[in-house]
């Protein structure tokens, strides 16, 4: 059964072209472009398999996304994977601490990031 | 807001004050002062001679005209500072009107590349959907073309038995015709016979005649021997008819057995060779086809897969510009602060306490800020900063 991953980005033409590369291999993307939104969407019934997000982002931030999703009970062990321009340690570890699985600077190649997506989620 | 709006200021038509100037008047008052410094020691020799109250009075006048000269230059020199001043002021407001209008500009650059990354994330996408199905097909091509082969290779062999068969033919046809032969030779050795039947069932009918005859004559005691006649008669008749239908079917085995596929046995065996001669190189052909197609899917798989990584390579590559578009809102911060700097600086210009040290305090400190966020981003080609940089991906 495809896996099913929401990528959470406030830019258009990030959240387009893994949209467009990881949906031709055979993943369900769903997107969106702030914290809150993402939250509503996980609160709304979303069930993805994987949350992708980034760090900067207006109105609700990566982090603070990454703690509110750890609050919901039915996300306690959903991996979460940070992807952001950042790459100082001081903030890995603090979305380590939050509950984070992974890391990934951008900027990356789709290709990447599906090999990444594969070892967070076996078969996939 | 545009750029057409600073037409309306014209700093360079105010008096500045250059080094030059300043120093042009610093030495026309110090020559004031030798030349006052000069009169009055003349003044003093010359005045000597004067009396007493009237020398007070030269003297007098003479400190007074140095005052009022040094008050003279530091009222100008006052007048010019506070001229300066509002140049400044001025200058920095144009240089924020500038940094708006270049702000503005770079806004638009933003959106410009990020509608054409979306435009080229679209393009991409398009041909994503078709490399796939293209690949799709290719993926599948394959199994069907070896069913197809298989098919065909069953068929061609049993085209193969058919020929090889269709080749012994003719071999198989001359054996049959030899049995023929055989067979022919014992019917006419049997016609022969017929004959002998034939001639004994007439003579057996004149006996059977004659018999009758005898029997006739002999009256009452001839009856037993009257049927022995009729059945010798009856017998004669049905060997009769034997021999007729002997002779028939003799009549008819001859007339099937024409044997003109004798003569066309041999142009048989030519056309049977050539069926099977050209069924081979039918087999070899579709060998040869077979390898040709699956030489083609793999160079067709080899090229659609390096494409499909090249389209991954440029959705890669699209993402700088979000790396831009970040970049550009970090410096607009940053340019925000050093304006914000300035305006404050403007306005105090004036104030006793203003003091361009200060600002240039703040500026140095607003400079390691912004060294600093950036530094917390990866760098895009800087080898050494890379180096030092933690991984890019990890699993925690």
């Amino acid at each position: 059964m495809a896996k099913n991953i929401l990528i959470v980005d406030d830019s258009a033409t990030v959240l387009m072209s893994f949209k467009a590369y990881l949906e031709a291999v055979g993943l369900i993307i769903e997107t969106a472009d702030d914290g809150v939104k993402a939250l509503a969407k996980l609160k709304g019934g979303l069930k993805p398999d994987m949350v992708i997000t980034d760090i900067n982002m207006p109105n609700m931030n990566g982090i603070e996304l990454i703690q509110n999703i750890r609050a919901l009970p039915s996300f306690r062990f959903t991996p979460i994977l940070v992807m952001t321009t950042e790459s100082q340690q001081a903030k890995r570890d603090e979305a380590k601490k939050l509950g984070a699985t992974g890391w990934v600077v951008k900027p990356t190649t789709p290709a990447v990031l599906l090999n990444i997506i594969k070892q967070v989620l076996p078969g996939a | 807001m545009s750029l057409e709006t600073n037409a309306d200021h014209h700093p360079t038509e105010l008096p500045i004050i250059t080094g030059k100037e300043l120093s042009r008047t610093t030495y026309r008052v110090l020559a004031q002062l030798v030349a006052v410094g000069l009169a009055a020691l003349l003044f003093q020799s010359d005045l000597n001679h004067l009396p007493g109250g009237y020398r007070d009075v030269a003297i007098l006048i003479a400190s007074a005209l140095i005052l009022i000269a040094n008050n003279r230059y530091l009222m100008r020199m006052a007048s010019r500072r506070t001229h300066f001043s509002e140049q400044a002021v001025l200058i920095v407001e144009d240089h924020l009107r500038l940094d708006e209008a270049m702000g503005a500009q770079l806004k638009e650059v933003i959106g410009d590349t990020e509608n054409a990354a979306m435009m080229l994330i679209m393009e991409v996408e398009k041909l994503t959907h078709a490399a796939n199905t293209l690949k799709s097909y290719i993926d599948n091509a394959p199994m069907k073309v070896d069913g197809m082969a298989h098919d065909i290779g069953e068929s061609v062999d049993f085209i193969v038995k058919i020929g090889n068969f269709v080749h012994t033919l003719p071999e198989r046809l001359q054996q049959e015709l030899e049995t023929i032969r055989e067979v022919r030779k014992e019917i006419a050795e049997l016609v022969k016979d017929v004959a002998v039947i034939s001639e004994l069932s007439r003579q057996a009918d004149v006996l059977a005649i004659n018999a009758s005859t005898v029997a006739a004559h002999a009256g009452q005691f001839g009856n037993a021997f009257a049927i022995v006649v009729a059945e010798m008669h009856k017998l004669s008749l049905r060997s009769d008819k034997l021999a007729v239908m002997i002779e028939r079917a003799q009549h008819t085995l001859q007339s099937g057995l024409k044997f003109n596929f004798i003569e066309e046995s041999a142009q048989q065996m030519s056309g049977a060779a050539k069926a099977v001669e050209s069924i081979s190189r039918l087999q070899e052909s579709h060998e040869d086809m077979r390898q040709y197609y699956k030489t083609l899917f793999s160079v067709v798989t080899a090229y659609n897969t390096s494409v499909t990584a090249d389209i991954g390579e440029i959705l890669g590559q699209v993402q700088f510009q979000d790396v831009v578009r970040q970049r550009i809102e970090r410096i607009e911060d940053a340019v925000a602060k050093r304006n914000q700097l300035f305006q404050g600086f403007a306005q105090r210009i004036n104030a006793p306490d203003a003091d361009l040290l200060e600002l240039h305090v703040q500026m140095r400190k607003m400079l390691d800020e912004y060294l600093l966020i950036e530094s917390c981003h990866a760098p895009s080609n800087n080898a050494s900063r890379q180096a030092e940089s933690p991984p890019k991906f990890e699993l925690f």
